[in-house]
This record gives structure tokens, sequence and C-alpha cells, in this order.
């Protein structure tokens, strides 16, 4: 049974969390990728950390549309690659207390240690899962810098119910990912190693 | 030719809402391989039910709609300009639908256009082929398998890989392991061996265009897209990683040749959310994957409106296109006395030489420079029509003119019931 996670969330309540924990998460959370990495190590942004501190960070963008009424509605969101933020996402983490990053791929090196010191995790949801996972966000309230970074890489502020997504990195060194790739590698050797088949008796189509 | 534009948003939408049987057929397979239950097959169930899902919203199965590169093959009957201009139109229209993501970013100024058009944005490959018809083919790859692409140039010492074929085959396990956590896997990999490397890209691209189950013609190739296809699996990522037996999809690998100083091997590596879609048109058939597009139009209506849209075509372009058809034909007629007599000149020399060869030859010759005449009569009329069309496009706004910051239409997503007569 997945674990349910309410946000915000205490740091004592992140660091219960272990490699390969599946949990649904509810909440208010924020968006946020490329541009805006770039964007909130160069400033303090104090928007950006209201929607941010203890709570997640989900590397997403998103596909929307606004109804006649004026509010917005994602139609498609899942996560985006999460490895391309790695050179900023040790300083967001600490500079606005995240006490989580959901993406997919998992993240470095430094991020691993910057969850570790603060207490964070990262979670990984499945990419392309867009329509599942934008049925999970039940209220739009905004976006952040929309007309300067644009819909999918605006600072979008969600409200999410039981949003599916598994540990991959938690606040004691523990990475899934790295122990995976590893693996790979290693399989990937061997399999070099085997070099080509005898040759071909196929004939030409 | 009435404009393709609706039928090319309706491209757009199945193409994004959708995976193709084989790809949908190949997900299910890989989730009844995993123990029931298990964190793969729950994550393949979980696939295939966004898919669904999707479907039934027309809603982008992921939110990543990719760089847009339209491959187009176009016969006689259709200019590449009106093309161009149906297909920027249609992108326009299928961004404010929501099918498609504002996906087109300044990479100087940084501003997202908001309406996926840009600086070289949609990107088409226009081919130009024999046949009446037009065939669309739309990929829409996204940025996180995009960017695990990768070219090796051979010899490379890092991955032990040398310029043969058990070259190519470290190159290939190499990038389908490196991949993982950036492409949402299974994937499938595309390979190009050989060419320059832009063609060398093309073919490995093109390669995705391949059913997953088909053979490759080359005997040699077929082996290696086997054998990998099998032994592939045994790194274990399995669906986003998470491990498991299915790591790929397929393999699907494309030669061309080489010069002696390169050998290029170029891996384009397409995600799960296989997303591809084929439109045909041919007269006035038009055709999604194979299946008929579009209802039937009672025939009163069909002829009425195809006479009205003819007699205001007529008014419009009437003048200046029958003033350019004359000239055309004139300046074909010239050229094919100028022909006529070069041939018979030559026919004249050559008699000297052998009379018998030389008679055989100056028809082969007048038959071809009859060919080329034709040939170029028609390269100039379609030339012709062009520049008419230029001129009424240029009386409105440039088709590529990046738009200001998004901002986004509510709009009717349901696909639309009657599609135009073509």
């Amino acid at each position: 049974m997945p674990k349910k996670i309410e946000l915000p969330i205490s740091e004592s309540a992140i660091r219960e969390l272990r490699i390969g924990d599946e949990v649904e998460i509810s909440g208010p959370m924020v968006l946020g990728r490329d541009a805006a990495h770039k964007h909130l190590v160069k400033v303090h942004d104090e928007a950006f950390d209201r929607l941010a501190r203890n709570r997640f960070l989900y590397h997403c963008g998103p596909v929307v549309r606004r109804d006649e009424s004026g509010e917005w509605r994602f139609v498609a969101a899942g996560p985006t690659t999460s490895i391309r933020e790695e050179p900023y996402e040790a300083q967001v983490i600490e500079r606005y207390g995240l006490r989580g990053i959901i993406g997919k791929g998992g993240m470095g090196a430094r991020t691993l240690e910057a969850m570790r010191r603060h207490g964070s995790v990262y979670l990984h949801a499945v990419g392309g899962l867009a329509v599942v996972l934008a049925e999970k966000v039940v209220k739009v309230h905004g976006a952040h810098m929309l007309d300067e970074l644009g819909v999918p890489e605006a600072m979008w502020s969600i409200e999410v119910k039981d949003f599916p997504s598994v540990v991959t990195m938690d606040s004691h060194g523990g990475s899934l990912h790295e122990t995976m790739f590893n693996q790979s590698r290693d399989a990937a050797r061997r399999l070099m190693e085997q070099g080509v088949r005898t040759p071909s008796t196929r004939k030409r189509a | 030719m009435a404009s393709l534009r609706p039928y090319i948003v309706e491209l757009i939408r199945h193409t994004s809402s959708g995976l193709p049987e084989d790809v949908l057929d190949a997900l299910a397979e890989a989730r009844d391989n995993e123990p029931e239950g298990s964190r793969a097959w729950s994550t393949f169930e979980l696939m295939i039910s966004n898919v669904e899902a999707a479907r039934q919203a027309s809603a982008p199965i992921c939110q990543d709609t990719g760089t847009l590169i339209f491959y187009v093959d176009h016969g006689p009957d259709h200019s590449p300009h009106a093309l161009e201009r149906d297909i920027v139109a249609a992108v326009r229209e299928a961004t404010r639908r929501a099918y498609l993501r504002p996906n087109a970013v300044d990479p100087i100024t940084g501003v997202n256009s908001g309406d996926n058009v840009g600086r070289g944005s949609p990107y088409i490959h226009f081919t130009a082929r024999k046949e009446k018809g037009v065939r669309v083919r739309l990929m829409m790859k996204g940025g996180g398998c995009e960017n695990v692409g990768t070219q090796y140039s051979l010899p490379d010492e890092s991955i032990g890989a040398g310029r043969d074929l058990d070259g190519i085959r470290r190159c290939i396990i190499d990038a389908v392991q490196k991949a993982q956590g950036f492409g949402c896997a299974p994937g499938t990999v595309g390979v190009g061996v050989g060419g320059d490397r832009v063609t060398s890209y093309i073919e490995s691209k093109e390669q995705l265009f391949r059913p997953l189950r088909d053979v490759n013609p080359d005997p040699v190739l077929a082996d290696l897209e086997e054998e990998l296809l099998g032994s592939l699996q045994g790194l274990n990522i399995g669906p986003m990683g998470f491990g498991g037996e299915t790591t790929v999809l397929g393999v699907k690998i494309g030669a061309r040749h080489r010069v002696p100083a390169s050998f290029f091997v170029s891996i384009s590596y397409m995600c799960w959310a296989y997303r591809k879609g084929e439109l045909t048109v041919k007269g006035r058939k038009a055709a999604l994957d194979g299946h008929p597009l579009g209802l039937p139009v009672p025939v009163a209506r069909k002829a009425a409106s195809r006479t009205a849209a003819k007699a205001v075509v007529a008014k419009k372009t009437g003048a200046k296109k029958a003033g350019a058809k004359k000239a055309g034909a004139k300046k074909a007629d010239a050229k094919k006395t100028g022909a006529k007599k070069a041939g018979a000149k030559n026919a004249g020399a050559k008699k000297t030489v052998a009379k018998k060869a030389a008679s055989k030859k100056a028809v082969a010759k007048k038959a071809a420079s009859k060919k080329a005449v034709a040939k170029k009569a028609v390269a100039k009329k379609s030339v012709a029509k062009k520049s008419v069309a230029k001129n009424a496009a240029s009386k409105t706004t440039s088709p590529r003119k990046p738009a200001g910051p998004a901002v986004q239409v509510a709009s009717r997503r349901a696909r639309p019931k009657k599609l135009p007569v073509l």
C-alpha cells in the first residue's frame, strides 16, 4: 500500500521515508524546471519561497488550457528529466527549504548530499504519464512569472490529490538510480564482450 | 487543391493523443512478461491506461509534444509553398486547441513564441516525387529522449568500438545503457550507420518510422537487430528504470555509404511514448495511418462548393495564371525547337564516325531531350504558380513570423466532426 503524504511536511516525516517507498502525495506544491532554476539561484524569490517551503517542487512543463471562466486546467502534466537541474538543485533545496523534488530519472551526487543535509527526498514519477498525472491536479492556483517564462517553464502553483510516485533518493544518502545505473553498466560491458553472433545465413529480402 | 490545414490539425491531434497499434501491443506484451503486481507490471499498466485516457480526451499522452518535424513527400499536384503554409497554420491551431504544448523557445532571447512557430519551427522535410498526392509523416519526440540521441565517430576507444559490425553493436549497447533515466524506457532505438553527420542522424530517425515487427531487408542488419532486441533486455533497466524484463521495444538499423575517412554511428532513442503518424492525401481521399478520414459529403453540396471555389480562384488569379502559362508555353516551344536542332547537329557530327550507332544514339538523345524539355516546362509552370501564391501570401502576414508571449485561448478540443472536401 502506498504511504499517504500530506503537504506541507516536516523534516522528521521526510526522514522516515526510504528508497523504494511508494507514496501518494496530496496538498499544495509548485512546478519549476530549467528557466525557473536559473532564476531561483540568481535571486531570492520571495513569491516562490512562499509556495515552496516545506513542500515539493515538481519538474514539469504542463500543457494547460484556460476555460471560459478564466480558470486554468492541466491537460497533460508528466515529469521532465531532472538531471538538467543538477547544477542548481542543491542550492535551491537549501535556499527555499524544499522537502522533496518530483521528477524523472533521478539526480546526481550534489543533490543527494543536499537532501541528506537538509532533509529532503527525490520522488520518481512515471514519464509520459501525462494525462493520468494531470488528473491528480485538482486545482491550479496560478502561475508565477508566466509572462517571462512561458507556459512550460512558469512556476505553476497547484493542488494535487493522491499523486503517485516512488522515493528513489532518500535523506540518508540512498539512491536507487545509482544502483540501477551501476548494475546496467556492468551488464552492458559483459554484453559488449560477447561480440557479434555468427555471420548471417539469411537471404537478402 | 483545398487547404490541407484541417487534415494536418487532425494528424497532429491523432499523433499527439495516441500510440500506433504495434507499440501498444508491445507494451501490453511487456506488461504480461512481468509478475503481476510488481512495480514493472504496474508501471506498464499505468502507461497503457494513460494512452486510453489520452485518446478519450484528445489530450497529449505526454506533456512534451516534442520538436515538430514533418516529413512531406509530395507529387506535382502539391506545391511545397502551399503545404508549408497549411502546416504552419495547422500547428498554430493545434497549439490553440492544446493538442500541443507551446514548445518553440527562441534560443537567443529565451522567449517562448507561444504557438510553436518560430525560427526554423516547425521544421519540414520536403521530398518531391512523381506520383500525384501527398504523404505527411509526423514524429513527436520529446526533449528527454532527444537529448540522449548521440553520435559515435568510430573508432571509439572508450567503448572499444572499431570500424566494423562489432563496433556498431557496442555503440548501440552503450547508448541504450546511458539513455536510462533520461529517455523513458522501454524505448526503440533508431540507428544510422555511415553517411555524414547530418544524413547519419536523418537515417536514424527514418528508421523509427518502420513498424516494430518488420524485418530489415539487409540480412546482416536483420540478424544484428534480432540479436540486440533479445540481448539488450539483459540490461534489466525496465520501464522507467525501475528494473524489469523489457528494456527496449525495438532496434532498427539503417546504413548509408560513407567517405573512407568517416564512420558515424548515430542513435536516436524513441521513448515508450512513441508518437508517429501518417497522413496520405490522394485526389479527394485522405487517410490517417491507413484509415479513411472524413465523412461523406452530399454530392450536390460538394459540386456547388467546388465550382464556387473554382470561380473565386479563377477571378483572383486567372489573369496572372493565363499570362504565366502563355509565357511558359512559348519558352517551352522555343526550347523544344532548340533541342531538336541541337539533336540534329549532334547526330550529324556522329554520322561521320559511325552511321548506325549514331542514328541509334540520336534517337535516344532526342527522346531524352524531349523528356527534359517536358520536365522543364512543368517546373516553369509550378514556379509561375508559386509566384502567384507568394504574391497572395505576402499580402497577408508572413506565416513564420513569431508571435508574442503565450496566451492560451479556450477552445473546443473534440475532434472536428466534418472535414471539408478536398
